[in-house]
């Protein structure tokens, strides 16, 4: 069942997700030593099986994850994935540690973990706030792996339409990138554009 | 306890039995539940605690980083974590060394008594262990890197003793009296003695003779047997020299392959008896090396104080060089006597084979 959401649902929800995005950025301001300057996310829709060549060149790599599973009017993961090179200045970054220390996977696990929390609360906690609806969530869990396993794995085999947020930030000079991936059950997805008419 | 807070304990009671720090905390941040966990962390009793406002005991989570990302929670918001490497706790907890332990807590939005809000509950796992083996990795690793430092500083300054010692060696070389290679004393010794016992024998007017001998052709000893063979020579030269000599006569290895000899308290034809029989011993000597046998004669030249006045220890030197030059030109394995009168060399006798 493939959806084509209108112009006022894609605008609709540029503007939650600036919001969310926006709202991360405060809470990473807030927490942090570092200015963290959050760049206009870009958005986009597709199938999984469409995933762009871009993403593909990443599926072998490991990538690190935060997940958040969400379940209400419409359920699905909230994924903030880090491409490697992103992770490592990302946490040397907000840690003072060297990149190239070898204990960094060490404290790797608790920052992106958090960092990754904030983001995807700011996105997925504005959704949940504007729509008005009760949200069930899952622990936040970390998880490493493959890009297609990761966003594979809770629904294996189904057509799954996700919803891609590129964000880009800089801390201290570095440029890091994150990209959240929202994917949704089956059926959902529909449900999420029937709720954003309502608007 | 009113009546909310004992519907509380009922509630979570059973959070008692994780070995983790949980509480609960109510929208205006009063504490209505502490586990036993928590109890043992702060030393802080669920009965004090449970009632007040959280920031009453831990006034940091007043701060906007905490209060703005649990506002959400109250509203049944998404989870929200605080890692141990950003913030460290959250419920400071004292380890023996004044250590506090490292703390991993996710807060969690949890159906409250009340339908307007949310409580937040808070778990709180100890990662002190994880965050030690971290730490303990990287204070290994500096270790590892002053160690290094240490071990170059040490080169570093072996290499500066080293440099040092030969400085030393060189200057003890300078200050040395004897020849390396045979043990005859030095050619800046034979000067100091020349000098002093030239003093001596004018102050007391004695005698003093000065013999200067040079080997012939070495250079061909060097450039056919090698080396190690010349060297081997000019020991035996000197050991030739010394057995002739007397304890008093001072006996130099003056150049290359040139000897000199000061024989204080000897006249011309004692000194002569003695150069003779010097050059003498040496033409008759076998000079052998691995195998070779060889024949070395040299060239003498003699000069006296009282004889040929010199003015000067210098010039009594000049005078058996010039002597020594004299026999070399007139055919070599000879001895010459210098033909100086009153320190001066007559016109007629310059340059002639005298």
């Amino acid at each position: 069942m493939k959806q084509v959401p209108s112009e006022y649902q894609l605008d609709a929800l540029r503007e939650i997700v600036n919001t969310g995005v926006g709202k991360a950025a405060a809470s990473l301001n807030e927490m942090l030593e570092a200015h963290i300057e959050l760049q206009v996310p870009s958005v986009t829709l597709f199938q999984l099986e469409e995933l762009s060549a871009e993403l593909r060149d990443n599926a072998e790599a490991e990538i690190a994850c935060v997940q958040l599973d969400f379940h209400g009017s419409f359920a699905g993961t909230a994924a903030l994935v880090f491409p490697p090179a992103s992770a490592v200045q990302l946490v040397a970054t907000l840690t003072g540690e060297d990149p190239e220390a070898p204990y960094l996977d060490g404290v790797m696990a608790g920052t992106l973990n958090e960092v990754g929390n904030i983001l995807i609360n700011g996105v997925v906690g504005t959704i949940g706030n504007i729509l008005d609806r009760p949200f069930e969530f899952s622990v936040p869990n970390y998880v490493e792996g493959k890009l297609d396993e990761l966003l594979q794995q809770k629904n294996p085999g189904g057509e799954l339409t996700v919803l891609l947020i590129r964000t880009r930030f800089r801390v201290q000079d570095r440029q890091i990138e994150g990209n959240i991936f929202l994917v949704f059950e089956l059926g959902s997805f529909g449900d999420f554009f029937r709720t954003l008419n309502g608007l | 306890m009113s009546r909310e807070f004992e519907k509380a304990t009922e509630r979570f009671v059973l959070l008692d039995h994780a070995p983790i720090g949980q509480l609960v905390l109510r929208q205006d941040y009063v504490v209505l539940f502490w586990n036993k966990c928590l109890e043992a962390w702060t030393g802080i009793d669920r009965s004090r605690i449970v009632g007040t406002d959280i920031r009453e005991f831990f006034p940091h989570l007043g701060a906007a980083k905490y209060v703005d990302r649990i506002a959400g929670i109250f509203a049944g918001g998404p989870p929200t974590i605080f890692s141990s490497q950003l913030h460290r706790y959250v419920i400071p907890a004292l380890l023996p060394g004044a250590k506090h332990r490292s703390q991993y807590t996710v807060v969690t939005s949890i159906p409250s008594e009340c339908k307007e809000a949310c409580y937040a509950l808070f778990a709180i796992q100890d990662v002190t262990s994880l965050t030690e083996a971290i730490e303990n990795h990287r204070a290994a690793l500096k270790r590892a890197m002053e160690e290094m430092e240490e071990r170059k500083r040490a080169q570093a300054e072996l290499e500066t003793f080293s440099e040092e010692l030969k400085r030393l060696n060189r200057a003890l070389e300078e200050r040395s009296i004897r020849d390396g290679l045979t043990g005859l004393y030095n050619h800046r010794h034979f000067y100091e003695v020349l000098n002093r016992d030239f003093q001596l024998a004018l102050r007391n007017d004695t005698d003093l003779a000065c013999i200067l001998l040079d080997l012939d052709h070495f250079k061909e000893v060097n450039d056919t047997h090698g080396h190690p063979c010349g060297d081997a020579v000019l020991r035996e030269v000197a050991a030739v020299i010394r057995r002739k000599v007397r304890k008093t006569d001072v006996v130099a290895r003056y150049g290359g392959e040139e000897f000199a000899l000061l024989l204080p308290n000897t006249d011309l034809s004692g000194a002569r008896r003695m150069a003779e029989n010097i050059r003498l011993g040496l033409q008759q000597h076998q000079f052998r090396h691995q195998g070779t046998v060889l024949q070395i004669t040299a060239s003498v030249g003699l000069a006296s104080r009282r004889v040929h006045q010199p003015a000067t220890p210098q010039d009594l030197l000049t005078l058996a060089d010039t002597a020594l030059y004299d026999a070399k030109s007139s055919g070599r394995n000879r001895l010459r006597i210098s033909c100086a009168v009153n320190g001066e060399i007559p016109f007629a006798q310059r340059g002639t084979t005298g």
